[in-house]
């Protein structure tokens, strides 16, 4: 779609949240997928937190008008809630992650489609 | 940053969602008098009659219009024949004590002026023999003195907001007795009859219907601004409000022919447009991007606020909220029980005396704590009929050591917002303090202390901010898009009270902790309580409270032919969906034993409850006990 019809308006948010929903379709578990980064030692939680706040104003239904984008929204907090216990930010390494306790609720949406 | 992108709505219109079921039809009052067709009747001199026969024919059309706006709500977004305005959500402020309407013109927010030049219009409707005016235009009264005295005569009903959705059991109901208008508890939990003052009678309403009054009038204001007709409004709403008061809002909307885009609690309103600010400095080359935290503080009449948002790229993502009733209102009933002692005895009733003298005081009152903002001390000296003279200097001191259980609970809501978003005074960028209490030099003093600021947030007008950032979120709900990117933002909102249901006895279990984001959507596995329990009550509930009791009833209803089995064995899944209209939906159903002999799943949207919240929680309790109870099933068993 977005090679065929360039100027339809809202593409890019539309590929994005059905992006969220494959990548959370393909693997139930890796947050990694869905916010479309690489694990690795070198990722940071800044780099996290920026990607999250890219995806949040393309999929936050506020933005994004298509049907897909409350579960992928949905989607990408859980991802960031369970990455943000993996990659705590520098200088607080050592404070009990919150998420811990709480594991993130596995892909809702993916499971009703 | 987002190519392509145009306007969505035209294709996919957001008012699609809008469905004709929830507002209900309601015709406009036929004696509110609207000022803009008299004004527009107003002929040049050397007017032309053809001409002034089209105008007339334009005005015409342009009531036709409004008319089909008003009582005929299932024209929806589509209208292709009125294509030359977008359907912006404008932003409305109802504060307790003023109200303010913002629209975005196109390039920035435009705050709407009154025929009397004001921005902060008086939230109050008065009540006279056949007509009823609002406070947006002033109703009868010219100068602002005069409008003052009217008001506390009995025949105006103001402090909606403090009185909608509440019963008569509440303690800001119980406060607002000592109002001029009639305010009348029975202390059952139902909701308290109010009346206004007409011709020596008192005349009942309600605030729903009141707030409708006023709104009808904001909304022709607009309207005559812009020339076109309003259908979708975003409003501000205090923290505190419980999802019953919401609905309550939405009713007074939808009766006066306005669309809930969103309701926006004030601070997240505020943390919208600091967003805006901060992004604006990153364009101009003067900000450097990174992450910037605010602490907002909103104190106005009725009610305060504080908000803690993380602003980046002009996502400001809330991440903890809290609020109380605690407001102007208070502190002015504190100092006028201050003031005259036996307060309580000398206005037990509402005579005409007792209200003209009440009236009085309060006025003295209120002057007394604008003064006190910028003097040392104040004097106060009134008559108030029958050879009862006060007489009274008060200084800050004073002033503080009455109010003090005030100053606490704001210091409370304060710690708590800094608590549940994880950061210690140090971590805050910039304060910002708004509302019309944000002036009194202690609660400056109180809320900078506290995050250990000299100064707070200079770019905000205090009075202003709510109100814009209300219109700011009505634009980019509607899908507006500007060329020059100052419409690229995003607030991420998160719910401001625990969610959740009965369980484990009396206990409240949260299947939605507070400030988690909102379009949220969490689970929690629940199991029975008895052998061969075949049916379950889910009491949903809103609250701060360790027991469903102490928390606010939403609804409930009962799953049914629960297969046999022995306690504790049955897994049934209690689900929570907010999505990003704010509409909580529960759903509910076996998931353990599966199977074609289970149920299915019930999906209920809640509030369901209309009113008399505290009977049905205690009716429930008397006709099941415990046999419809539930227990969270402990984490070590769940999968």
């Amino acid at each position: 779609a977005v090679r065929l019809a360039p100027d339809l308006p809202g593409t890019p948010q539309i590929v994005a949240a059905y992006d969220v929903h494959a990548a959370a379709a393909r693997s139930t578990r890796n947050w990694y997928a869905v916010l479309d980064l690489k694990p690795g030692r070198s990722l940071t939680h800044d780099d996290i937190k920026k990607q999250y706040r890219r995806l949040c104003l393309l999929v936050h239904p506020d933005k994004n008008p298509s049907a897909a984008a409350d579960g992928a929204f949905k989607l990408i907090q859980a991802a960031w809630d369970a990455l943000l216990a993996k990659h705590p930010p520098l200088g607080t390494a050592a404070a009990p992650a919150p998420a811990a306790n709480q594991p993130a609720p596995p892909p809702p949406a993916a499971q009703r489609q | 940053m987002r190519p392509g992108y145009s306007p969505f709505p035209l294709l996919l219109p957001p008012s699609t969602s809008f469905s004709p079921l929830r507002t209900p039809r309601i015709a406009r009052p036929q004696q509110l008098l609207f000022s803009y067709p008299k004004k527009r009747h107003r002929a040049p001199p050397g007017d032309s009659p053809t001409r002034r026969r089209r105008r007339r024919r334009r005005l015409a059309k342009m009531a036709e219009q409004l008319y089909t706006v008003a009582s005929d709500s299932e024209t929806t977004g589509e209208d292709k024949s009125q294509p030359s305005f977008p359907d912006v959500a404008i932003g409305i402020d109802i504060g307790t004590s003023k109200c303010s309407v913002a629209v975005w013109n196109g390039h920035q927010v435009e705050l709407l002026k009154n025929t009397r030049n004001q921005k902060g219009m008086r939230s109050y409707v008065m009540f006279k023999d056949d007509t009823l005016s609002a406070g947006v235009t002033g109703g009868a009264a010219k100068e602002n003195a005069h409008e003052e005295r009217d008001i506390l005569s009995g025949s105006a009903i103001f402090n909606m907001k403090r009185l909608i959705g509440r019963m008569d059991t509440d303690e800001v109901v119980q406060a607002s007795k000592t109002l001029p208008f009639l305010v009348q508890t029975l202390g059952i939990g139902v909701r308290p009859f109010i009346a206004a003052l007409v011709n020596n009678m008192w005349r009942s309403t309600t605030p729903e219907e009141v707030l409708a009054i006023f709104l009808l009038e904001l909304k022709a204001l607009v309207e005559m601004h812009l020339k076109h007709p309003v259908r979708n409004a975003v409003l501000t709403i205090p923290v505190a409000f419980s999802r019953f008061q919401q609905t309550r809002i939405e009713r007074a909307c939808a009766m006066a022919g306005l669309h809930v885009l969103r309701l926006m609690p004030e601070p997240t309103a505020v943390a919208l447009l600091y967003a805006q600010q901060q992004q604006q400095l990153v364009n101009d080359n003067m900000g450097s991007g990174i992450e910037k935290i605010a602490l907002i503080f909103n104190m106005g009449a009725g009610y305060c606020d504080a908000a803690v948002a993380a602003t980046a790229g002009g996502v400001s993502q809330i991440r903890a909220l809290s609020g109380c009733t605690a407001g102007g209102e208070d502190i002015l009933q504190n100092i006028m029980r201050h003031v005259v002692p036996n307060f309580d005895n000398l206005y037990a009733g509402q005579t005409m005396d007792r209200i003209q003298s009440m009236s009085l005081l309060r006025m003295a009152t209120q002057d007394a704590i604008h003064k006190l903002v910028n003097q040392e001390t104040v004097e106060i000296n009134i008559d108030l009929g029958n050879g009862h003279k006060v007489s009274k200097v008060l200084d800050h001191s004073e002033f503080e050591q009455v109010n003090r259980a005030i100053f606490d609970k704001c210091e409370k809501i304060i710690n708590q917002c800094l608590v549940d978003a994880k950061l210690v005074p140090e971590d805050i960028n910039d304060v910002i303090l708004v509302g019309g209490c944000s002036k009194i030099p202690r609660i400056r003093s109180l809320v900078l202390g506290l995050c250990k600021k000299e100064i707070s947030y200079k770019n905000i007008d205090a009075l202003e901010a709510a109100v814009s950032g209300a219109a700011l979120e009505g634009a980019i709900a509607s899908g507006v898009n500007d060329p020059s990117g100052s419409l690229d933002l995003l607030t991420i909102q998160a719910t401001p009270m625990n969610l959740g249901i009965r369980a484990n006895g009396d206990s409240f279990a949260a299947i939605i902790p507070r400030n988690t984001t909102v379009p949220a959507r969490r689970d929690m596995l629940f199991t029975t309580t008895h052998d061969n329990q075949t049916e379950a009550l889910i009491a949903v509930y809103e609250g701060e409270g360790e027991r469903a009791e102490d928390n606010h009833l939403l609804g409930y209803f009962k799953i049914t032919g629960i297969p046999a089995a022995p306690k504790g064995t049955v897994e049934i899944s209690v689900c929570m969906d907010i999505d990003a209209t704010n509409v909580l939906r529960v759903f509910a159903g076996v998931v353990k034993p599966q199977g074609p002999a289970t149920p299915p799943f019930i999906e209920v949207r809640m509030p369901t409850l209309d009113d008399g919240h505290g009977w049905c929680g205690q009716a429930l309790a008397k006709m099941y006990g415990k046999t419809l109870d539930l227990a969270v099933l402990p984490k070590k068993l769940q999968p």
